[in-house]
């Protein structure tokens, strides 16, 4: 039992500690060394992750970070909490982590060691985040991560657009910390205590008050603006578009995730509480989610260059999966959990195909590219397959997602919510099949390119590798496909969702060094036919409405006028416009709170 | 008088906050935009000293006094260093970002960067 409890804090130092071994004078110069050293590090946190949550899921592990152990029901150090969640949400990116480190390897040739080691310093600063017992730790590493970010935007730093980009999601998501920060240094003056489960305890004695209102909305605000709900989506959106191809499907796979996590937890273990009207926060996160869906999905279908079209598209679907967090009960977070992953090996898989793509035909823009089912008819296969599983068709993990989620919205008597979140989805997979359709064609468009990403000089990128680097998508893009289809995973996570949000159940872990037991009896069938219709036509409704806007009558390229050339307007690229939507935002949440507090 | 004095903190974060927020959104420059950045930041520092400040009590280093003695919340400091740090490192992106824009494009005014595709 004893070497358990270390591994949550062996998750977090193997990879800062590979990043350093990269940086060692004169090793750094052997690229191979390099390689090898990120994806062995990778790989040994998904090893350590996905043993750890084998365990987590019988019973959580709780690891004290110096030995601190609480006293007297009184949190003393720094705690992290490994429960089947956490650890499985770490397993996820960490393969996923190996995968964009494999894709690397092949990708780019004279990058040095940088781009290894802001990989790597990002998966350990998310493990560090998702294992975060205490607001302020998750403060630090959520803002580590941010940074990563930042800096993996601007990384082609010789062009127009990943500057500009690099600098709007800097200052809007940095502030976005810095808001978060400010909810918890209230919520510590509060109730005395950085720790969530000693807070949420405490809290249940505490009367309601406006201090109490700020906090908890202003802790919500910072972890939306990570999480890219509307209106926070625009710097995150020109983000993942100009990102190199594996680390924006990093973002749009798991980066965004980890704030909705953040705003799982805290809801479920700080929202609960006499003083605070907990019946306001689904309308809150329901209507977010659902607006961030379908602008996600809108701009989406619009667009003309894959990774832009990608990035609308994780938008949308963080969206759906807000629904299902902000339904508030087992069967929404279990969805979200599901949603989660079955959508982030779906979205990898398609971004890294945008890198292969890239990679041997030097464009991803549909007015450039011409007759990609000639020239591969497995990219164009993998594109097809990635596109029915973003709409959501049986047995993908979005799919089941989409079932649990549908369950959940029933309970709150909102069950008419999910025909939105099927018709968001499935635009998300009619935009692929756009593309698809669009590069299909061995005519070649004349369309004029209104792209700046001048995507990575010649001289930096390899040449050959095409067999190896589309294994990487093809073995993501099978595992989230049928991800549904494994009662062990689709069990693990209901369970998982039942216990770990649970707020007696953690405060009892984690101060008290209880472990309840839970048996979760029911798990849900997934295939009604009621279910397996909805799911097939949101799929024939993707392939339906993708070839007919694949028409060149449809070419949004060339809408100036209406309400379509209204939205695109609205993503300008200009950081004084993003931050007065993040003001308004954060006006908007604080004054909800504030009015039904 | 102790109660306004206990309250004036508080409006200075406030005050700080607003102006830096409203700074970055109207911003014509992007280096005045980062320094509104750092105003908006000072505001997280006074917020976390004013909640961690303790009337009639001394800094928390035990060398020299008892234990008994009340002492300033060391946690709020520590968090403000580390705040600190946190934001010595995004100014530096930030800058480095810019100084490249101004490179690049010749300008430092957020109202000409139209590089990204809508």
């Amino acid at each position: 039992m004893m070497a358990l409890e270390i591994l949550p804090g062996l998750i977090i130092a193997i990879p800062f500690l590979a990043a350093a071994f990269n940086r060692i004078p004169g090793l750094s110069d052997y690229r191979t060394f390099v390689d090898w050293i990120s994806i062995i590090a990778a790989a040994l946190v998904a090893t350590l992750a996905g043993v750890l949550c084998f365990y987590a899921l019988e019973s959580p592990v709780i690891h004290w970070v110096g030995g601190w152990e609480p006293r007297e029901g009184t949190v003393i150090g720094i705690t992290l909490v490994a429960d089947a969640t956490s650890t499985g949400f770490i397993f996820i990116t960490a393969v996923l982590t190996t995968a964009a480190l494999a894709f690397i390897y092949k990708r780019y040739e004279t990058i040095g060691s940088f781009m290894h080691i802001l990989t790597l310093i990002f998966l350990g600063a998310f493990s560090g985040f998702v294992l975060a017992g205490d607001l302020l730790t998750m403060f630090v590493f959520l803002e580590l991560m941010g940074i990563c970010s930042y800096i993996l935007t601007a990384f082609k730093i010789r062009d127009e657009a990943p500057i500009q980009a690099g600098f709007n999601v800097a200052v809007v998501a940095t502030v976005g910390s810095f808001i978060f920060l400010m909810g918890s240094a209230m919520m510590y003056g509060l109730v005395d205590t950085p720790n969530i489960a000693q807070a949420a305890d405490r809290l249940s004695n505490l009367p309601a008050s406006p201090a109490l209102g700020i906090s908890i909305s202003l802790l919500i605000t910072g972890l939306a603006v990570k999480t890219a709900l509307f209106p926070f989506h625009f710097a995150h959106a020109d983000s993942h578009s100009v990102a190199p191809a594996p680390h924006a499907g990093l973002f749009g796979a798991v980066l965004m995730q980890a704030g909705l996590y953040g705003i799982a937890r805290l809801s479920g273990l700080l929202l609960d509480v006499p003083a605070i009207n907990i019946e306001m926060f689904p309308t809150l996160l329901i209507t977010a989610g659902v607006l961030t869906a379908i602008i996600g999905a809108v701009m989406s279908i619009a667009q003309n260059h894959l990774k832009r079209l990608l990035a609308f598209s994780g938008i949308a679907h963080i969206g759906i999966a807000a629904v299902g967090v902000g339904v508030l009960n087992t069967n929404g977070l279990a969805g979200a959990s599901l949603y989660v992953v079955g959508h982030a090996a779906v979205k990898m898989s398609l971004f890294l195909i945008a890198g292969v793509i890239l990679h041997q035909f030097s464009t991803i823009f549909a007015g450039k590219l011409s007759g990609l089912s000639r020239k591969s008819w497995i990219l164009t296969a993998m594109l097809v397959v990635g596109a029915l599983a973003l709409a959501g068709v049986p047995p993908s993990g979005l799919y089941g997602g989409k079932v649990l989620i549908e369950e959940g919205l029933k309970d709150i008597g909102l069950g008419w919510i999910i025909y939105i979140l099927y018709f968001s989805a499935a635009l998300t997979g009619a935009a692929v099949i756009r593309f698809t359709v669009r590069v299909g064609s061995s005519t070649t468009p004349d369309d004029e390119d209104p792209v700046y990403v001048h995507e990575g000089s010649k001289e930096t990128i390899q040449k050959g590798g095409f067999f190896y680097m589309s294994a990487i998508p093809c073995i993501l893009l099978i595992a989230g496909v049928f991800i549904t289809l494994s009662p062990r995973v689709t069990g693990g996570i209901e369970r998982a969702a039942e216990r770990d949000f649970n707020r007696s159940a953690y405060v009892d872990l984690v101060i008290f060094d209880k472990k309840e037991q839970f048996v979760k009896t029911a798990t849900q069938d997934f295939w009604k036919i009621d279910y397996l219709a909805k799911g097939i036509a949101s799929g024939l409704f993707a392939v339906g409405s993708g070839v007919i806007f694949a028409s060149r009558r449809f070419d949004t390229s060339r809408i100036r006028r209406g309400p379509l050339a209204m939205l695109r307007n609205l993503h300008s690229g200009h950081v004084g416009d993003y931050m007065t939507w993040l003001i308004f935002g954060t006006v908007v949440t604080t004054g909800w709170f504030f009015w039904q507090l | 008088m102790t109660e306004l004095t206990d309250f004036l903190p508080y409006i200075v974060v406030v005050w700080l906050a607003i102006i830096g927020l409203y700074g970055m959104a109207t911003s014509g420059n992007l280096f005045h935009l980062i320094m509104c950045l750092c105003v908006f930041q000072s505001s997280i520092w006074i917020l976390l000293l004013s909640i961690g400040y303790r009337r009639e009590a001394t800094a928390p280093i035990f060398d020299d006094v008892s234990p008994e003695v009340s002492v300033i919340d060391p946690v709020m400091q520590a968090l403000s260093l580390t705040d600190i740090v946190v934001g010595a490192t995004i100014v530096a992106i930030l800058l480095t970002i810019a100084i490249q824009v101004h490179k690049r494009l010749g300008t430092l005014d957020p109202n000409q960067l139209n590089s990204i595709q809508k």
